[in-house]
């Protein structure tokens, strides 16, 4: 019998009781029930301090004495924070404090710990989601560092930040939800993630620290100096860590011919890649160095490598007999920037930088296990070796913006120009660049590896503008617009319109309008050039309607709903023409809306947010049958369209988190992430049950063992961690629980295009524990 | 079943911690404003104010940048001082000084500071800041931030010159400040 939704079946509800159910229940409903329970217990412990706190603060400042006032806890800065609120974006914040006490691998964890709606999901390295958009490569969100773009522009978009293990050098991380272009430049489709780091003034003094974390076996350990002297501060950060990776671990696959699927650990006598483990043994570095002098001026540099096997893969043996891992990947770079931010006068300013940013990235996928890694593939023509790609990345760029306003601030102006540089060369030490993989031909023949062989370069040139006018509290007009023009581009424009209002203190509603464009990366544009064409932007549109509250000094309440529209890209291979084009791949409607709410009392935080994000419609472009982004128009391989979700999402998702300050100056903190259900996934399943109906055995099983597994079903993660600190040695110790109960990692689908959904992966990450040290002197 | 049972220890261990954890954090505004009327309840003006004549409404007037926002309205919307209704004026010019009761100057005044205490001197007004460097200058009453709380001091002095009466109740809380000291 072929069905879906088994948790839900009529005869399980009947047998269900939650309380027993681990216990008396047989191994189906075991598995079936399981993550609801999970679900719910996560659920009650967490909800469970909320309310309590709420209740507990009953006195208002009408109600106190004068002693009771003065022994009131006072936040400043309130109307810093309302600056804060109005801002034309979504914001979140991701201070050093949450950093500290929260269980997290790298900043891609941090992100779907906090961030309402955001996920990542696995495809040789974390791909992060925000409202809804996610695709194979994370080129539609920038990532910035103090600002700087760390995006590889070339071909993956921001990698180099994502997976490093050390977290120990970050002052806060905002995370922008939403498009951005207008501001921070062509790439901000749906959100950007900007690291700000420490500084002298922020980590005055050395810290040392080190870290263990016993299921992944990574171990390492940072050091730190901030240094402050009058016109002078400094600060340098240095980590080391070795992690061999979490080994063992459960892939979920289907082989895409015969449907049979399974764990991967239990089958294959190899093993399979272990889950955030270094590559042949290189551990990661992080090094920087910031230092700020005669108050307007700053240098700071870095340097950050992560390597990691791809998820999802089988080892693969070497002529040697060597047990490698069959996908890897990889990228380090270096980033250096000179910034200026003079004042002519109290109204004038000018805020100037120049950088040198250079980035190293292979991926390697073994196909030829006879040779070696690298082997190969520099000297055979047309990816004869085990090189997907390889090459190195450079850039110049310097960019100024002079900043007007009035004397009373009401009408701000700002006017701004950038240019960058750059260079796509052969990989840091190697002869050949290995970029434009596979084996296309430009319209002379000529294969297009063996001609930008040695690399090629771009100039970008872009003018911004914005204007504020603040006519009433209740009337605060914003005007925004970007310009940009590679040399292998069309222009594109980002404006955006805002009205901005303070109904009455404390309270902010913003209704912004914004149109944001991402520039193919310089690997499409580049091809374009060859085959004489110019591709449009991809665009997405957006309405935003946003309302911000702070109706007590300890919470904060925030509310959006957003509209979007646009034409996605991808790039598609035509076989017959051995011919890869940039070209529209569909229309995208969607909605979205948070709540998010922020509870801040004197020995205790906590945090609420909910995101529901719903698929209007998608229609493919002509000529386009299959894809990655949803399966409400799919028409391939006898495969037909169902449902209407984005594929790779859950509609809803909840995320909380606490952190409790005890006696004993013991903290505690909990976080838990609930992806209710993944709609997406689930279509996958109707639309292979619509292609089947009840004629094939195969499918049959494999649909049970979907049901089974409880495939795109309820999906929690639950972290915790205890903190103590000694203030006689101002050093802390933490234990920590990443995934206390276990849960699915699923990977990237691009769109199922085989006889059984191959696309359908995941690994079972269980629970991981470690233990972190931080001394300060 | 092990899971269960430490996700329900958890729980356990965690609420109660919980009910004795919290202490509310509030604007610094906010209680700047609830400042203001807990002062009147130890002070008392002079006969000729007229304090008991509840038709006339208790007058707190902001001078220059407003740094309460719609603090005070909302807040004195619902509470009385003296038993009369609250009256909530902003000023920006010296001459706009008339009968207030509480007149509350923040840091944008500091280049007139003077001219103001030169027209407020020996008037029975309640002058309160929240600029510490006013309290020399013959401000009445300054509030201030120590450890994440707000204090207060008083000028003596200046208590003295204004004619009204500050119960010790409330100088045994504060800090005094003599301005002829200073």
């Amino acid at each position: 019998m072929l069905y879906k939704g088994t948790m839900w079946k009529t005869e399980n509800i009947m047998k269900m009781n939650f309380l027993n159910i681990i216990v008396e229940g047989d191994d189906k409903m075991k598995k079936q029930f399981a993550p609801m329970l999970k679900a719910i217990l996560a659920l009650i412990f967490l909800l469970s301090v909320l309310p309590i706190c709420i209740y507990a603060q009953g006195k208002t400042i009408e109600g106190m004495t004068i002693e009771e006032l003065m022994n009131a806890k006072v936040v400043t800065g309130s109307l810093t924070t309302l600056t804060k609120l109005k801002i034309p974006v979504s914001l979140t914040t991701i201070t050093t404090e949450d950093i500290a006490v929260t269980p997290a691998r790298n900043i891609a964890d941090l992100i779907e710990i906090y961030v309402p709606g955001a996920i990542w999901l696995n495809h040789t390295s974390p791909r992060i989601g925000i409202r809804g958009v996610i695709i194979d490569r994370n080129y539609k969100f920038l990532m910035l560092v103090n600002g700087k773009n760390m995006n590889q522009k070339g071909m993956q978009g921001a990698e180099l930040e994502l997976s490093n293990w050390d977290l120990n050098d970050i002052e806060r991380i905002e995370i922008i939800r939403g498009p951005g272009s207008v501001t921070y430049g062509p790439g901000a489709i749906v959100g950007i993630i900007n690291i700000i780091t420490k500084t002298a003034t922020t980590s005055n003094g050395v810290s040392i620290g080190v870290e263990d974390n016993f299921a992944y076996n990574s171990k390492g350990g940072y050091a730190s100096l901030g240094f402050t002297r009058k016109d002078f501060n400094l600060f340098v950060h240095g980590s080391l860590r070795y992690t061999d990776g979490y080994k063992n671990a459960d892939y979920f696959a289907v082989d895409q011919n015969t449907g049979t699927a399974g764990y991967l650990n239990t089958s294959d006598g190899n093993g399979v890649m272990p889950i955030f483990g270094d590559n042949l043994g290189k551990p990661q570095i992080k090094l920087h160095f910031d230092m700020n002098f005669f108050d307007e001026w700053r240098v700071w540099a870095r340097y950050t490598n992560s390597d990691q096997p791809a998820l999802f893969r089988q080892k693969m043996t070497l002529a040697a007999g060597e047990k490698v891992p069959v996908w890897f990947t990889g990228q380090k770079g270096i980033v250096g920037v000179l910034e200026n931010n003079h004042s002519f006068s109290e109204n004038i300013s000018l805020k100037s930088n120049i950088s040198y940013k250079s980035e190293n990235h292979y991926n390697y996928w073994v196909t030829k296990p006879l040779l070696h890694y690298d082997e190969g593939g520099f000297n055979s023509p047309h990816g004869a070796g085990n090189i997907v790609s390889a090459f190195s990345e450079s850039e110049i760029f310097l960019s100024s913006i002079i900043n007007i306003s009035q004397r009373d601030e009401k009408y701000k102006y700002a006017l701004g120009a950038s240019y960058s540089y750059n260079i796509y060369g052969p990989g840091w030490g190697n002869n050949k660049m290995y970029m434009l993989s596979n084996d296309y031909k430009i319209p002379d023949g000529r294969y297009i590896e063996d001609i930008i062989a040695d690399g090629f370069n771009t100039n970008t040139i872009s003018v911004f503008s914005e204007c504020n006018f603040e006519f009433h509290p209740l009337a605060n007009l914003l005007l925004s617009a970007r310009m940009d023009k590679n040399n292998y581009s069309k222009y594109f424009f980002s404006p955006r319109i805002g009205i901005i209002s303070e109904v009455e203190k404390n309270n902010i509603i913003k209704l912004i309008w914004q149109r944001s464009v991402r520039m193919n990366t310089a690997e499409e544009l580049y091809k374009e050039h060859l085959y004489n064409t110019k591709a449009n932007p991809e665009m997405l549109d957006c309405i935003e309607l946003m309302y911000s509250t702070l109706p007590m000094g300890y919470c904060l309440i925030n509310v959006s709903a957003s509209y979007n529209w646009g034409e996605m890209l991808g790039f598609v291979y035509d076989p017959a023409t051995i011919k890869g084009e940039t070209k529209p791949i569909g229309n995208l409607e969607y909605f979205t809306a948070e709540v998010e709410a922020k509870f801040k009392f004197e020995k205790a935080t906590y945090g609420i947010n909910h995101s529901y994000v719903k698929q209007i419609s998608w229609e493919n472009a002509t000529g386009i049958t299959s894809q990655g982004i949803s399966y409400a128009d799919y028409n391939f391989n006898g495969l037909v369209s169902t449902g209407n979700d984005l594929n790779n999402w859950a509609n809803h998702s909840t995320k909380l988190f606490a952190n409790v300050e005890l006696p004993y100056q013991i903290t505690l903190h909990a976080d838990g992430q609930f992806f209710w259900k993944w709609d997406g996934y689930e279509d996958v399943q109707l639309m292979y049950i619509a292609k089947y109906g009840n004629n094939n055995s195969a499918w049959e099983i494999l649909n049970d063992k979907l049901d089974d597994e409880n495939f795109a079903g309820t999906d929690v993660k639950l972290n915790l961690s205890i903190s103590k600190y000694f203030p006689q040695f101002n050093s802390t110790i933490s234990l920590y629980c990443i995934n206390l109960l276990g849960s699915k990692r699923y990977s990237y689908s691009t769109g199922e295009r085989y006889n059984y959904p191959s696309r359908v992966m995941w690994v079972n990450e269980s629970a991981a524990f470690g233990i972190k040290i931080n001394v300060n002197l | 079943m092990v899971i269960k049972n430490i996700i329900l220890t958890l729980f356990i261990f965690f609420m109660p911690l919980c009910l004795f954890a919290q202490t509310a954090i509030f604007d610094e505004y906010e209680v700047k404003a609830g400042f203001l009327e807990k002062f009147t309840r130890f002070i008392d003006w002079p006969a000729e104010v007229k304090m008991e004549d509840v038709s006339k409404p208790f007058v707190i007037t902001v001078m220059g940048e407003n740094p309460f926002e719609s603090v005070l309205e909302k807040m004195y919307s619902q509470v009385s001082i003296k038993g009369k209704k609250v009256e909530i004026q902003y000023i920006s010019t010296v001459n706009e000084i008339d009968d207030c009761n509480i007149l509350f100057i923040p840091k944008s005044e500091h280049y007139r500071i003077n001219k103001i205490l030169s027209y407020t001197k020996k008037k029975p007004i309640l002058t309160i800041t929240d600029y510490k460097r006013f309290a020399k200058n013959g401000v009445l009453i300054t509030l201030f931030f120590e450890n994440d709380h707000i204090s207060f001091e008083i000028n003596k002095k200046a208590v003295q010159d204004s004619g009204l009466y500050v119960s010790s109740l409330l100088l045994n809380l504060s800090k005094v400040v003599n301005t002829e000291e200073n």
